[in-house]
């Protein structure tokens, strides 16, 4: 049986889910076929239950839009298999936006049955929606979730009445706790095997005729008339509160996010030093030691143990130097991504980012552009228009390092002046600024004004912060070190061969007399090419001073997007748009960094 | 009045608003109460409750909903 999943989230896309994992059990060729669809508002936990349900690996985040695509799974219930669309979450049916116009299709194809997810904190939202997919005349299976939230927030609901008005199996749940969804699959095995349509319901009959906004006044009657609201404004409510206030939110955003460039920082360095480094100090003894007086002929020391040996370089480059950073940054922005805090920085940053032609949501993209630009360029798919989505790849393009070069540029500064890295990051900024005026004004059409729900604060369920951790620490091992690994291969074969003299040579003008590095450091600007922080890491080899350690930095930062970067874009924009951006971000780093190295020169940095 | 010429701690009825499905979707709809808690400064989004949750509306979009206000129901309240 092939498992076909082609999941896409924000942040972590591209990862072949069924890969991952294997379904929780292989349905027999007798077994029956239904298609189910997973159904319901954004953010109410729909992947989670996905997972769950199907046994594969995908991440999911606290706020909407980390589904961008069809996700697609396979799940046995009794003599049943079963295969489960994830759709994107939406509001309504109004065919408006991509995802309605997904789940509409979805709707035509006739499934077997619909599961409908609900969240118990907007039990009116979701009922809306629900009553709208329930006018289409499948059977459904409702499920409430985020039932613990809504009880720390006094909210009540009775789950018999509920059952009772929809007239179809109500099911409360908690997903991130949940393992089996027993419940689930029974109601589910019910539905099937009556293989018939439902009888639905005073409403199902009178919604085919009605309007959304009878929809509306009918889900708002419900939702009345099953939950029971206490009013106390609990210590979340105050949290979300204080996050969103126009002074204290801004002072929290200002600490938290100081507060997460410490951890991941501080904890970088010290798994460096306490873990990392000795370990890849074992191993590079290991190999040199041992292999060492086996090797006799010289090209083949030096391609396996040499200055750039394969069998040296990644432990000394990834091992040592990029992987805890990597590491630590994940394990920060899991974490902000989980708690919801995300979207509550969107907002208090919206005003900024509408002078950047963006609106405060395609702040996410951004962010997740710090953890891989991959995912941020797919990412990018919520925003609002067109020209937002170029605004937003361009900036993750030009100046957003990725976290694995981040790693690659503080170990390069390692025992420089704090202010080094600093200036960096504010030479990044101003790029990012120059690239979004300009874009603004070139790029044609309008930025609509942003319109967000913000989820509610919640303490990461370490179950799934966890697994969240696991996926993006095995996509950058297995998905990222291929190429890196394919980039030290190379530069120990243009080392090992003698090419790195005639490579350095042709690239002289360039390097050696606008940048002011030494020739050796051509290197960087060829395996930059397949990956970002390779842009970096050869730059670790040498002795620079103060200065060219400072340009070399500066270029591969906004040095062109890598190999799989290049890819992300010719597919979701265009080869030609692809072009244009690389090309910007060569011209765009050669430039800086030469003005820098000029600029020092005049003020007498060495 | 409009969403963003409003104050904060109000409750409000909308009484007009464009024509957008997502807005509709969220459950923006004339005759819908909200709570206006924040404005960020310098014409930034305005914050509201609607049904237990926030929502960030944009300033170009709160000024062309219209609201109405509603008698004072306690500081953050919502209605039963």
């Amino acid at each position: 049986m092939i498992v076909k999943t082609t999941k896409r989230t924000a942040s972590h896309n591209q990862i072949p889910v069924a890969s991952l994992s294997q379904p929780s059990s292989e349905p027999s060729q007798s077994k029956q076929s239904k298609q189910i669809l997973l159904m319901g508002n954004p953010n109410v936990g729909k992947s989670v239950i996905f997972s769950a349900l199907t046994r594969t690996q995908t991440i999911s985040s606290n706020y909407a839009g980390t589904t961008m695509d069809c996700c697609k799974g396979i799940f046995s219930v009794d003599s049943f298999e079963c295969s489960l669309t994830d759709l994107p979450g939406i509001y309504s049916l109004q065919a408006e936006s991509e995802a309605e116009r997904i789940a509409l299709n979805e709707l035509k194809q006739k499934p077997d049955a619909i599961i409908c997810v609900l969240d118990a904190t907007n039990l009116a939202q979701g009922l809306h929606f629900a009553l709208e997919i329930s006018s289409y005349q499948i059977p459904m299976v409702y499920l409430l979730n985020l039932s613990d939230v809504a009880k720390s927030l006094g909210i009540s609901i009775d789950i018999a009445q509920l059952k009772k008005k929809l007239n179809a199996p109500v099911i409360q749940c908690i997903a991130v706790k949940e393992s089996d969804f027993t419940e689930l699959k029974s109601c589910l095995s019910t539905i099937l095997t009556q293989n018939s349509k439902p009888s639905s319901a005073s409403f199902q009959t009178i919604e085919m005729e009605s309007s959304s906004h009878e929809y509306r006044e009918d889900s708002k009657q419900i939702a009345k008339q099953v939950s029971d609201v206490s009013g106390i404004k609990t210590v979340r409510e105050k949290l979300e509160e204080i996050l969103l206030h126009p002074i204290l939110g801004l002072f929290s955003a200002l600490l938290i996010l100081s507060f997460s460039i410490i951890v991941i920082i501080g904890g970088g360095e010290f798994l460096i030093e306490h873990l990392s480094d000795p370990l890849s100090k074992i191993f590079i003894n290991f190999f040199r030691d041992s292999l060492s007086p086996l090797l006799q002929q010289a090209f083949l020391k030096e391609l396996l143990i040499g200055d750039y040996g394969v069998l040296v370089t990644p432990f000394e480059w990834i091992l040592a130097s990029i992987l805890p950073y990597v590491f630590m940054f994940y394990l920060v922005f899991s974490f902000l991504e989980d708690s919801g805090y995300l979207p509550r920085l969107c907002v208090l940053f919206d005003r900024l980012m509408n002078h950047m032609g963006l609106q405060g949501g395609s702040m996410i993209p951004i962010l997740l552009g710090y953890g891989c630009a991959v995912p941020a360029i797919i990412g990018t798919r919520t925003t609002a228009s067109r020209k937002e989505r170029l605004i937003a790849a361009c900036i993750i393009c030009f100046a957003v390092p990725c976290t694995s070069q981040t790693g690659a540029l503080l170990r390069l500064f390692h025992g420089q002046p704090v202010w080094f890295f600093l200036l960096l990051i504010l030479i990044s900024v101003i790029i990012i600024f120059t690239v979004s005026f300009c874009l603004k004004r070139f790029i044609k059409g309008e930025v609509p004004p942003m319109m967000l729900e913000l989820p509610h604060l919640l303490l990461p369920n370490p179950k799934s912060y966890f697994l969240k951790l696991k996926l993006r620490m095995n996509h950058f091992l297995l998905d990222a070190e291929i190429p890196m690994m394919a980039a030290i291969l190379l530069i120990a074969l243009i080392s090992a061969s003698g090419l790195l003299e005639t490579v350095s040579n042709f690239l002289t003008p360039l390097v050696v007399n606008w940048l002011g590095l030494p020739k050796e450091a051509s290197l960087a600007l060829i395996t930059g090419m397949i990956r970002r922080e390779m842009s970096v890491a050869p730059l670790l080899a040498l002795s620079l001073s103060p200065l060219q350690l400072f340009v070399g930095g500066i270029v591969s930062l906004l040095y062109l997007p890598c190999a799989s970067v290049f890819a992300v874009l010719v597919k979701e924009f265009n080869l030609k748009t692809a072009l244009l951006i690389a090309f910007g971000t060569v011209i765009n780093a050669f430039l800086v960094g030469g003005l820098v190295h000029f600029l020092g020169n005049f003020i007498g940095l060495v | 009045m409009k969403l963003n010429e409003s104050k904060i701690n109000r409750w409000y009825l909308i009484t007009q608003l464009p024509k957008l499905s997502l807005l509709k979707g969220m459950g923006f709809l004339p005759g819908e109460k909200i709570f206006v808690r924040f404005h960020q400064p310098f014409s930034g989004p305005t914050i509201v409750r609607l049904h237990h949750r926030y929502f960030a509306i944009g300033f170009a979009l709160s000024e062309k909903i219209s609201v109405q206000s509603l008698p004072k129901q306690g500081r953050n309240v919502e209605e039963k």
